[in-house]
């Protein structure tokens, strides 16, 4: 039986900060077993927190992307509870008083719109790593031991806690996906899903058929990718409709999923559930947001995504999809507008301050946007279709022959336009291209020999001698040279057969080493042969 | 107020500690004595007072995000009843992350 569902998710992203939230050590990934710990974070007397303020910044940082009220006066709790990767016996976190309340995200589920609320967004610290350990021996030289890396103990989080308003497994990816995009283009977690910075919780509760009111609702646990939180989402709602269905109730329960079992298990008791005897964190002084601090945060604060596409199709007069394609990752969004930047300076068309590497840095702040907006407004020459066009050439160039080359190559995008094909020298091979000094084949060697040498483009261009053949003399000479080698497919294209049109001007294309203007050669041909 | 064996059967769970009865009942006077003593600040008039939870406590003491000093592993490890390398081991338990 089809049963309407009702999830909610606690979404957890470690803060991409230099340090922990309480304390001075890194925070990193990876290196030897506790050896990023210090007497705070291992939770030894006398030791007494100091809030990150960097950590506060980026909370304030997603709580302005989702539109969240930001609290005024937060405070920090205990929640007590006693697990091995925990030295302190309690988590620091926000409970009485959150950093925000309300907002949401607003998801795309398969071209339906849908909002999804945001019930409150909290800073804490995360807990150490457990490790299993069959093969070691306790003290006691018996019995199965476990071993304890306190080294993420204290790194920041925000959790963004969601109402319970998604209704399918599809609405749930589209909404994690999204939200992880925003943290992602907020430059707030470095994201990698595989290393746990971003983790999922999730509850799920079944709608009464009869009378719509929620059924208790179960959490799973310890969801790290977009594809287990489907698959547990799946699980969960056939177990609790196959409990239903056959007349039970739903019991309330904490499950932990096993993403290679694929199958969630329930965690805690019943009777120490949820039982962590929160209390007001002694060792901390409340946390005061002001406008003003929210004011200096929204002003060097990337721009979300949705706003990001806005602007490209505002500024650039892209096309909807082009804007949505080159904003799903903030690197590529980046890269795209500095080669744009570029190209326009290279074509002449802007001036030598559009890529003014100040605002550049800035990526794409409030700052950097008012700091192009006044370039643009000094724009000259430049129709206003020209700029789409080469708004649209930029984002393919991007997109599709860079990406094309990326994906073959293994390397991603960052590093190459931080190493090998910066915005400049890609905007001066697309400029080739633009100007029509190569044809679109020429185009692409041009483009890997600028990723495989330093040689500035236009020396690329001499050396492999990759300029196209544009002489009308020159192209006429061709095509007649292989019209004599083809009298048998001249014959069959004069009677009729018209796609050997496309096999002739290959040939002339062969015949030019690559280098002749297509376009050209087929106009050549088409006048020499008398055809239309 | 009242401390029931129950109650103090319920902490210790979630303390992961297990009592005789003898040492249940022990406990379960103990903390009543602890709980009616505090119990008499509820004869307190507040009215209108705000709740407070700390005294001379300061909103807004951050810390600038630059890497301090850490303990070496071995400095860490220090006062751990048992350690497998770098790691402090454990007794057994649930797997949890
Ligand atoms: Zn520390």
């Amino acid at each position: 039986m089809m049963r309407d569902v009702a999830i909610g998710f606690e979404v957890h992203a470690q803060l991409a900060t230099v340090t922990k939230i309480f304390c001075a050590c890194a925070n990193e990934s990876g290196g030897a077993p506790n050896s990023r710990v210090c007497p705070v974070c291992l939770g030894l007397p006398g030791a007494l927190p100091v809030l990150n303020r960097e950590a506060v910044e980026l909370g304030i940082r997603v709580a302005l992307a989702l539109e969240s009220d930001i609290t005024a006066r937060s405070s920090f709790a205990r929640k007590n509870y006693f697990y091995p990767d925990l030295p302190k016996g309690y988590q620091i976190t926000q409970h009485r008083t959150t950093l925000a309340t309300g907002g949401h995200v607003d998801v795309d589920v398969q071209g339906t719109r849908k909002l999804v609320g945001i019930r409150d967004i909290h800073i804490e610290e995360d807990a150490g790593k457990t490790v299993h350990a069959p093969f070691s021996k306790n003290a006691r030289g018996s019995g199965s031991v476990g071993l304890v890396d306190m080294n993420r103990c204290g790194v920041p989080l925000v959790e963004i806690v969601s109402e319970p308003d998604i209704s399918s497994i599809e609405e749930a990816d589209a909404y994690l996906r999204k939200l992880y995009q925003i943290l992602i283009y907020l430059g707030v977690t470095a994201g990698e899903l595989h290393r746990g910075n971003v983790r999922f919780d999730t509850n799920v509760s079944i709608r009464n058929a009869v009378d719509g009111s929620l059924g208790t609702p179960c959490e799973i646990k310890n969801l790290n990718s977009f594809k287990s939180a489907g698959r547990a989402l799946l699980f969960e709602i056939e177990r609790q409709s196959r409990v239903l269905d056959a007349g039970g109730t739903i019991e309330h329960e904490t499950l932990l999923w096993d993403d290679r079992a694929e199958r969630a298990l329930p965690m805690r008791s019943k009777e120490e559930a949820s039982d962590y005897r929160y209390f007001p964190e002694p060792d901390l002084g409340d946390l005061v947001i002001g406008d003003d601090w929210i004011d200096f945060v929204r002003r060097f604060m990337p721009e979300p995504p949705d706003e990001h596409a806005l602007r490209f199709r505002n500024w650039y007069g892209l096309r909807d999809d082009t804007a949505r394609v080159l904003t799903a990752e903030p690197t590529v969004a980046i890269y795209f507008e500095d080669t744009l930047a570029n190209l326009l300076r290279v074509l002449g068309l802007a001036p030598d301050s559009i890529v003014n590497p100040a605002s550049r840095l800035l990526a794409i702040s409030v700052e950097a946007r008012e700091k192009m907006s006044v370039v643009f407004s000094e724009m000259e020459g430049i129709s206003p279709e020209r700029l789409p066009e080469l708004a649209e050439v930029t984002a393919n160039w991007v997109t599709v022959m860079v990406g094309a080359w990326v994906n073959e190559n293994g390397v991603d995008l960052k590093t190459l336009a931080l190493s090998c094909l910066p915005a400049a020298r890609l905007a001066e091979v697309i400029a080739a291209r633009v100007r029509g000094t190569v044809n679109e084949p020429a185009a692409k060697r041009l483009l890997v020999a600028a990723i495989d040498s330093s040689e500035p483009v236009d020396e690329l261009l001499e050396r492999l001698d990759l300029t196209q053949v544009t002489d009308a003399s020159t192209i006429e000479t061709l095509v007649t040279d292989v019209l004599l080698l083809h009298p048998a497919e001249v014959e069959r294209l004069r009677a009729g057969e018209e796609k050997l049109i496309r096999f002739l001007v290959g040939q002339v294309m062969k015949h030019s080493g690559g280098k002749a203007d297509p376009v050209l050669v087929g106009e050549t041909l088409a006048k020499l042969l008398g055809i239309e | 107020m009242a401390a029931t064996t129950d109650d103090i059967r319920h902490i210790a769970a979630l303390a992961k500690l297990s009592f005789s009865d003898d040492e249940l009942e022990r406990l379960t006077n103990e903390m009543d004595a602890i709980l009616n003593y505090v119990a008499q600040l509820s004869g307190a008039k507040l009215d209108g007072v705000d709740p407070a939870f700390a005294l001379l406590r300061r909103d807004n003491v951050f810390r600038e995000d630059r890497v301090g000093e850490m303990l070496k592993p071995d400095d860490a490890l220090s006062n751990a009843p048992d350690r497998d390398e770098d790691f402090f081991r454990v007794p057994g338990f649930l797997p949890e992350g």
